[in-house]
């Protein structure tokens, strides 16, 4: 196991720094550089080139990629080209909200859909009908829309709780989860439904495998039967599909931060581009980039554990 | 088996816990939370970041001014009857031929590295009115329309300014940004003043509760010489870009005051809080092109003043934007020098526009590059569609990032977009249109250089006729296609605030004016 974690280890290495050399490659090919940013509206091409100059940017393309991935791995982000904010403290701060806001409504998906799924395929008939439609209908709406509505309803009519805006965990725990609950539903909503689907379909396949069977036979108690050995067959799609979704919220913040007015990767990843950052571009897509690879390690462990086949393969 | 799954069920509590710790140590997440109690706050939510390229004041234009209001001091400020009041200046005083102007300093002002303001700090400050990225100086740098050749410190606490032209109310030149001093340390190094303010305001940045581009925490410096003129002890700048985000911020209270509204928010706002709302700002097409350079057409007069005939506001106003005024001038209404004759006289007149074509040899119309970020907006598009009934064909140029829009002044035309004109349009014209962005050309035209020279070395009855002939100048050559003069809501929680107030008819707040609910 350990060699296999190793080499998982270094093909993440890989992942990174291919994910740093396509993102630095993107930024130089696109039109525009921060020099022409920094000097503002109206600067003749003489100071947009001075601009350039001072920022490093006319220098050749191998020794600023040299430079990058020498302070990448001293974990030295740099500053900021256009306001010349520390990066290593700028994500220390921003990627907790992100964080967050990824693993909870991850965990509420996953604890809400698992509960519908199993409740669909062991009650079966309208119940399961019914599920199966809900489902259908919160994955068809957009998660803006869905965020407007719940913003609506439990901050602007009922008053309980806040609209927009984060707050950090030291400074208020209480505040901290208040501050995610919306955002954190608004997200679950789509994420429940495919878990809950994903579910479903899993726990009525395995509630027909032959050991299934053989349990029942046994006089083994259906509640033993469902909730632990069929669960457990079911539990490999649904922890791939949670995985997914994390790495999909994490990495698809930026219109939920929008909304919810949140201090997180999306927002600075935003300006980073509009404002051809480039180390704060490249600092979002490093960290970006380590933590879908973590997840994904992590993912594969759990299914390991989970499927003995995955792990004889 | 078992093992392993307790191995990896560790691991996945690991990672959660990692997490949770991760976002205790987000202290500085910015959420604007403050162990201070809601009531010393002030919490004020905009649109856009105040300070997106650090906190040098000079780097940005006038209405940025509410944000570095907090940080910094200005040797004059704008009042809320659009005046320009002495802040830093105790007094000043005019040459008989209104050429100098001598300032003498407030004592006892200090600033955040320490130091004490005097008259070299000040000289320091003008003294880099030669850096053309410094917006603030737009109008007091070489070659503009209130251009300063020199700064004397003629004692500690005594400054003279020398004018390039004469300068009847040389205070409006030296008002917020534009005034701003920062301190000496800041001044000799301006690069610090990417990550850290060097001003005498009444805060300071509270920079572990500070997050860029998304919330500012600042804390009263009661040693500030001005401290109890400012009610609260803390205010928080948040920035919530999204505009039905910013309108739900001050609904639900979460800001005592937001702005600037999107204008389908503003019936929901008022639901629940209170709005004030003041014009000024004009919408319309700066003519950036005015010698035929990027266009042929547009170094032809004619050809430009088809635009202002062909622009049917009238109808876009009904259409679109019920509430707002339709112009033909760059002067907003509540401004001196504002005609009402114009509107009609360069009101829509498709024929008249035309005739103007064929006369500027382009019986046939022309093209007209407009660059717009993402999708162009309806404004955009239903002028698109007024102009081609003539035979001018406005297309759109879709710009793949930010700095391809700040290059348009030099490659298309015309842009488009809201102009905040406000109080003082001479500053606006000097600054911005005839001497700023909107003229990187450096075009000439001697009605608008007589008129706003007149209009800068005027004051009372005279300033106002020098101030109407600027703006029929404007309009007659047509350096500026208006479409309609709009309006800036800023919504706010009356039971927190007493109503907030603009700078004159400038589109921004007067920041200390804000003061707890009676």
């Amino acid at each position: 196991m350990l060699a296999y974690v190793a080499r998982r280890l270094a093909l993440a290495v890989g992942t990174v720094f291919a994910a740093v050399l396509i993102t630095f490659l993107l930024v130089h090919a696109g039109q525009g550089s921060p020099g022409a940013v920094k000097a503002g509206a109206g600067a003749s091409a003489a100071e947009i080139a001075q601009a350039n100059h001072e920022l490093g940017w006319d220098r050749a393309l191998w020794v600023q990629f040299a430079d990058t991935i020498g302070h990448l791995i001293r974990l030295d982000f740099g500053t900021s080209l256009i306001d010349g904010r520390d990066l290593g403290h700028d994500l220390f701060t921003r990627l907790p909200v992100t964080g967050s806001i990824a693993l909870l409504a991850t965990l509420l998906s996953g604890v809400v859909g698992v509960v519908l799924g199993v409740t669909a395929a062991v009650r079966g008939g309208r119940v399961a009908q019914s599920i199966n439609s809900g489902a259908g209908v919160a994955l068809s709406l957009p998660a803006f829309w869905v965020g407007i509505l719940f913003v609506y309803v439990l901050s602007l009519q009922l008053g309980w709780l806040p609209a927009t805006g984060y707050v950090p965990f030291a400074d208020d725990p209480v505040g901290w989860i208040t501050s995610l609950l919306i955002p954190i539903l608004t997200l679950a909503v789509g994420g429940a439904a495919m878990i809950a689907r994903t579910a479903a379909v899993g726990m009525r396949e395995a509630l027909q495998q032959e050991h299934i069977r053989t349990l029942r036979a046994m006089g083994t108690p259906t509640w033993r039967i469902r909730y632990v050995h069929a669960l457990r067959y079911a539990s490999v799609p649904v922890v791939s599909v949670l995985g997914i979704q994390f790495i999909a919220l994490f990495g698809g913040s930026v219109i939920i931060e929008n909304l919810f007015a949140l201090p997180g990767l999306g927002q600075t990843s935003q300006i980073a581009a509009a404002g051809h950052d480039f180390p704060a571009l490249i600092s979002v897509v490093v960290v970006a980039t380590a933590v879908v690879v973590l997840t994904n390690l992590l993912l594969d462990l759990v299914v390991a554990a989970l499927d003995p086949k995955v792990r004889t393969a | 088996m078992n093992r392993f799954t307790t191995r990896t069920g560790a691991a996945v509590i690991a990672v959660a816990t990692a997490t949770s710790v991760a976002a205790c140590g987000g202290g500085s997440g910015g959420g604007g939370s403050s162990s201070a109690s809601a009531s010393d706050t002030l919490t004020v939510a905009v649109d856009a970041d105040a300070a997106p390229n650090g906190y040098d004041p000079l780097l940005y234009s006038q209405g940025q001014y509410t944000f570095f209001s907090t940080l910094y001091d200005a040797l004059f400020v704008t009042d809320e009857d659009g005046k320009a009041q002495p802040n830093l200046v105790s007094q000043f005083s005019n040459s008989p031929d209104n050429l100098k102007t001598t300032l003498t300093l407030r004592d006892g002002v200090t600033f955040a590295d320490g130091k004490k303001l005097d008259s070299t700090v000040v000289k320091a400050n003008l003294d880099r009115r030669t850096d053309p990225k410094l917006e603030a100086y737009g109008q007091i740098g070489k070659g503009q329309a209130s251009e300063i050749t020199d700064v004397a410190a003629a004692d500690p606490k005594t400054v003279v300014i020398t004018w390039k032209a004469p300068q009847a109310t040389p205070e409006n030149n030296l008002a917020d940004t534009a005034g701003v001093i920062v301190g000496p340390d800041g001044v000799a190094n301006p690069d610090s003043l990417e990550t850290e303010p060097d001003g005498s305001g009444p805060y300071t940045l509270d920079d572990g509760k500070s997050t860029r581009a998304s919330s500012y925490t600042l804390d009263k410096n009661a040693q500030a010489w001005h401290a109890d003129a400012w009610s609260f002890d803390h205010v928080v700048y948040k920035v919530i870009t999204d505009p039905q985000a910013l309108a739900n911020a001050v609904i639900s209270g979460q800001a005592d005051v937001a702005g600037i509204l999107d204008p389908t928010t503003i019936d929901q706002v008022e639901s629940k809080q209170k709005t004030v709302k003041i014009g000024g700002t004009i919408v319309g097409f700066p003519v950036t092109d005015k010698k035929g350079a990027t266009n042929p057409a547009f170094g032809n007069e004619k050809a430009r003043q088809a635009l202002l005939y062909a622009t049917d506001r009238t109808s876009l106003v009904d259409q679109l934007h019920q509430g707002s005024r339709a112009t033909s001038q760059l002067f907003p209404e509540g401004a001196t020098g504002f005609d009402a004759g114009l509107d009609d006289e360069f009101g829509y007149d498709p024929d008249k526009a035309k005739q103007l074509l064929a006369e500027a040899g382009y019986p046939n119309g022309f093209d007209v590059n407009l660059t717009v970020l993402g999708q162009p907006d309806e404004d955009a598009v239903a002028i698109q569609s007024q102009w081609k009934k003539v035979g001018i064909n406005l297309k759109f140029v879709t710009a793949t990032s930010t700095d391809q829009v700040f290059a348009a002044v030099n490659t298309d035309p015309v842009i488009f977009g809201p102009f905040a004109v406000g109080s003082n349009p001479a500053g606006f014209v000097a600054g911005a249109l005839y001497g700023g962005f909107m003229n990187t050309q450096g075009a000439k035209e001697p009605a608008i250089d007589a008129s706003l020279g007149a209009a800068l070395g005027a004051k009372g009855d005279a300033q106002k006729q020098t101030l109407t002939d600027l703006n029929r100048a404007i309009t007659e050559h047509a350096w500026y296609i208006p479409v309609y003069e709009d309006f800036t809501y800023y919504g706010y929680n009356a039971g927190k605030v007493a109503a907030p107030v603009f700078a004159g008819t400038n589109n921004y707040l007067v920041l200390s004016e804000i003061k707890p609910a009676s």
